[in-house]
This record gives C-alpha cells, structure tokens and sequence, in this order.
C-alpha cells in the first residue's frame, strides 16, 4: 500500500500552491477589465501627481512663511538692538513731546510725532512751535520747553551738561542726588545761568529790539553770569532779568562759583544781593549801592518770603492745587507784586478747572507785569476765558 | 518599448499616457498573484486589480519603490499584499463561505481523480485560510518565499526591511503555518539554529 496522498506536508502544500495552473480568461472580458483598470490608472496618476504638486506648494508657502518670520523676527531684534544701542549711545533724549517740536541734528531736521522719545546723538537744536512743548532729559536734568523756545543742547562732557537757550523759556530741574558732578549751565545770549541741584526758570524775550534774560529759581540756588563774572546768586523764588544789570559794571574781586553751592548762601552772600521788597523782585548787581544797603531785615523777609513760596509749591508739586492756591494767595497779601507767585497762582487756578479766578489773576498779573517772562500765556488765559465770561 | 525607469519616471511626473503601458506590463503578474492568494478569480477580481494598481502608482509617485528589483518583482509585492488584505478582510467579516457559495466551482478535468483533486483543493483552501490569519508580514514572507518564489534577499527589498528581519519573519511564519496546520516546521538551511 503507498503512502496516504493526503494530508500533505505543508511545503508541499505551499509548493503546489505556487505552481497552480492559472486559467486563462476570457478574452471580452480582459478587455473589459483592461479598460476598467487603464482609465483608474490614468486617473490615479493625475490625482497622484496633483496631490504631489499641492503637497509641494503647500511645503514652500510654510517655507516662505517660517522664513518670513524668521526674517521678521531677526529684524525686529536687530531693530530693538540697534535701539539700545542707540539709547546707550544718546547724551539725552527729547521726549513729552506736544505740538509741533523740530530737532535739527548734524543738519538734519525732523518734525517729532506727538509722544515720541528722540534720542540726541551731537549738537542738537530743539525748536518748539508756539502751541507746542518739549522735554529734553538727560542722566543730570530735565529741560522743560515752553511754547516759541528755540534750544540748543551741545554733547554733554564730564564737566558740565551746556544749553543754548536762543529764544523762548525753559524750565530746568536738576537731580542734586545725582552722582554726576558736572555742573548744568543754560547759556543766554546776554547771560550764563550755572547750577548744580535746582528747579530754576531761564527766558529769553526781545524787547525794544533788545534780548533779555529772566532767570526765576524755584528750589536750591543757581549763579547767574555775565561775561563770565558772577552777577548774582538767586535763591529760591528770587528772580533776576538782565534787564536790571544793563551796562552794569563788574567788580573785579568777583569770585568763581563753588562746585557744591548751598541755597542757604545765597541771601547772605556778599557779591550779589537780591532786593525782596521790590515788586519783581531783581537781583541787584554786585558793587551796586543797593548791594550794600542790604541788612538783616531784607535777609528775614527773604528768608520768610522764600519759605512761603516753598510751601506752595511743595503743596503744587504733590497735586494740593487747592492748598497752592491758598498758600500763593496768603504769600502775595504779605508780598504782593511777586511774579513768579502770581503766574504759579493763575496756573494752579486754571488747573483746578476755576477758569474765571485764573484769568482773572492772569488780566491783574497782565496790569502789573506787561511784559512780564509768562504775559503771552496770561495773555491767552485772559481771552480764553472771555466768551465764557460773557455767558 | 519604454523601460521600467522609464516608466516609472513618467509616472513620477503625472503622465498619465503611460497607464495602458504599465497595465499590459504588469497586469499577468497582478492577476496571477491574486489568484494564488484567493485560489481563484473572485467577483470582485477586478476590483482588487485596480486596486493594487493604483497602489503601484501610489508607491511609484511616492518614490517608495527604491529600484533596486524589477517592477514586476514590485507589483507582486504589492498584488500579494493587497490580495491578503483583501482576505483577511473578509475572514473578519465571516462572509468567505457566503461568498463561496456563490463562486462557481473551477470546472473538473476529465480523466482526473475526482476526490483527490477535491481534496487536494480544500487543503489548499486550508493553507490559505491560515496564511490569512497569521501576523500578515509573516504570511506575506512565506507567500513571497515559498509560493511565488522569491529570494530572501528580493522579499527585503519588496517590503523594505532587512535581509536578516525578511529572513527572521519567514521562519516565524513557516513555524506558525506549521503549527496551525499541526505539523512541526522542518529545518530548512535558510533557518538560522
């Protein structure tokens, strides 16, 4: 008996499934199936190959974006680095910018956007419209630009930090806790106003086809020069115009300005002598006979006048414009016809929304100074407050 | 005549004109692999033909196929793999003997033994049916390998993996086909000791 056919051994089965005879078909329908099959192929190539070119598009849009972004970004940094740079790089900066402001760089002139921050590089001119305002602040001082002022801001140097005040009227505060040194000197045509740790006022007005010098000190001291010889020391709330010193003679013992000057020096001081008891209260030039007739009640009344003007502009500072105007109005029943209160006054007023008593104060600062350094911002608080007068 | 680069390169840029081309290049490998895998033309013969063309194409495009074996060699690479697919789907769905039934038997020649080529067939239907439920890498091994005939080192290239990972999956494969047809694998000089 042979060996049972069935079941087979695996490799078997596996090589006669291999060698299974396929059977031919019928030829209609290859042919149809060819048809069939040729128009999917054809099909699938063209979906393959357009699935391939949106794939492809696709890949270089996310490239282009992801280099776009890239480059955005890189610039952006480059942009923020090069700021810095140019922030390190800058002496001070122009900022609080109102109205129309233009500075003039290395002949380079640019109107600054309302609140922008423009970082002086050289020699700069700062020109405010008469509308606009300005800040130029650097590591020593902030100079405040009043409306119509034109400045110049020479490169600082370890010694001092120079403006140019051509026209117009700044207010100048310095950092007397600052580490630097050097002193900050704001230049007038006829005049050299030098200071270390103060809040002073410096204008520039043309009169009678003549320019004069105002210098208004609100806190610590400041020395006033001319051609180069000390003219006056103003203590806080004096006030001093070059006015008062044309022609003036300058004594020849005249001496340099200390580094570190203290306010309490300046009423006692022996070169220049301010006089209170006058209604704009000037500084006397040094060697003038009214230096001389100061004594020790000037000195009291001073000291007294000095210190209420203090208080209110302490109380202006902490935003008490209620209390400023008490303490203003209370300093000018004991010392009327002192300028620099009657503007802070009128100021305070119209701060506090009390547009009538403002003008008011500014029309009776007006008959009292015509000229006087703020008589065009009393001018238009004086008209501004007209039609609402007449209602 | 255009070559298999040549082909394939067409079918890379879109062209759709070579698909008659392709068709009558690859269609008597296509149809045979098929019909070893289902042991006949099923219904849906020309359904799975297309099917696996258009996985050529797929692959062809893609730039899967490495050219490192002939086209044909690719295309039943590609025909068995759907073609078990296609099995093992319909193993799931319990559907194979419905569809059976429906089948027209292959006629029986005349002059041979009608029972043992009956019993010869539903051995090999056996076969299949287990080649359909093992782990289909090693299936496809062994089918490649032991039914069509390819070499170890074409079978790793077809399915993109190792000499020595085709070899590894085609003595799991033979072991498992073994065991499930409860016979003990014999020792083969490709297996490793």
């Amino acid at each position: 008996m042979s060996t049972p056919r069935f079941p087979s051994q695996p490799d078997d089965m596996l090589r006669r499934l291999g060698s299974q005879v396929v059977p031919v078909e019928d030829p209609e329908r290859v042919e149809q199936r060819r048809e069939q099959v040729v128009a999917a192929l054809s099909r699938a190539i063209r979906a393959t190959a357009e699935r391939k070119r949106r794939t492809l598009r696709s890949r270089l849009i996310w490239g282009v974006g992801i280099a776009a972004s890239l480059a955005l970004g890189i610039g952006f940094a480059a942009r923020a680095e090069q700021q810095a740079r140019d922030a390190a790089s800058a002496f001070s900066t122009v900022a609080e910018v109102t109205g129309a402001v233009v500075v003039t760089e290395n002949g380079d002139s640019r109107v600054l956007p309302r609140g922008s921050d423009f970082p002086l590089h050289a020699q700069s001119d700062i020109e405010t419209a008469p509308e606009a305002e300005a800040e130029v602040r650097s590591e020593k001082s902030v100079v405040r630009l009043a409306p119509a002022t034109k400045l110049t801001a020479p490169r600082s140097t370890l010694a001092e930090e120079r403006y140019r005040l051509a026209v117009g009227k700044v207010e100048v505060s310095v950092d007397k806790d600052s580490k630097l040194t050097r002193r900050v000197v704001v230049e007038t045509p006829n005049a050299e106003v030098i200071v270390h740790g103060t809040v002073f006022t410096v204008g520039v007005a043309t009169r009678d086809q003549q320019t004069t010098t105002e210098v208004s000190v609100t806190r610590g001291s400041v020395w006033v020069f001319q051609r180069g010889v000390q003219v006056a020391l103003l203590g806080p709330a004096q006030h001093w115009s070059s006015d008062a010193v044309v022609g003036n003679t300058v004594p020849a013992l005249a001496p340099e300005p200390p580094l570190a000057p203290s306010p309490a020096l300046a009423p006692t001081s022996a070169a220049p002598v301010i006089d209170n008891a006058t209604p704009r209260r000037e500084a006397t030039p040094r060697g003038l006979p009214r230096a001389a007739a100061s004594d020790a009640k000037t000195t009291s009344t001073l000291a007294e006048q000095s210190r209420m003007f203090q208080d209110a502009i302490d109380a202006r500072n902490r935003g008490e414009d209620g209390r400023a105007v008490e303490l203003f109005t209370r300093l000018l029943s004991r010392y009327p016809g002192y300028e620099e209160a009657e503007v802070q006054l009128f100021r305070a007023q119209k701060r506090l929304g009390r547009t009538a008593a403002a003008a008011a104060e500014a029309r009776r600062y007006l008959a009292q100074h015509p000229q006087g350094f703020a008589h065009e911002e009393a001018r238009d608080l004086a008209l501004s407050s007209l039609p609402a007068q007449r209602r | 005549m255009p070559s298999d680069e040549e082909l394939i390169d067409a079918v890379q840029r879109g062209d759709h004109q070579v698909a008659s081309v392709i068709y009558e290049r690859l269609v008597g490998v296509v149809d045979h692999t098929l019909y070893r895998v289902f042991g006949r033309r099923e219904v849906d013969h020309d359904d799975l033909v297309q099917a696996a063309f258009e996985q050529i194409v797929v692959t062809l495009s893609r730039r899967s196929y490495a050219r490192a074996c002939s086209l044909r060699t690719w295309a039943s690479s590609i025909a068995s793999h759907v073609g078990f697919n296609a099995l093992r789907s319909r193993r799931r769905e319990r559907r194979i003997l419905d569809r059976e039934a429906g089948i027209e038997a292959e006629p029986v020649r005349a002059g041979i033994d009608v029972e043992g080529e009956a019993s010869a067939r539903a051995e090999l239907e056996r076969l299949r049916f287990q080649l359909s439920e093992m782990k289909s890498t090693h299936a496809e091994a062994v089918f490649l390998h032991d039914v069509l005939g390819h070499e170890l080192a074409e079978i790793a290239l077809m399915t993109q993996v190792s000499v020595s990972a085709a070899q590894s999956r085609l003595v799991r494969g033979r072991r498992e086909l073994f065991r499930r047809l409860d016979h003990v694998a014999p020792r083969r000089k490709s297996e490793p000791s």
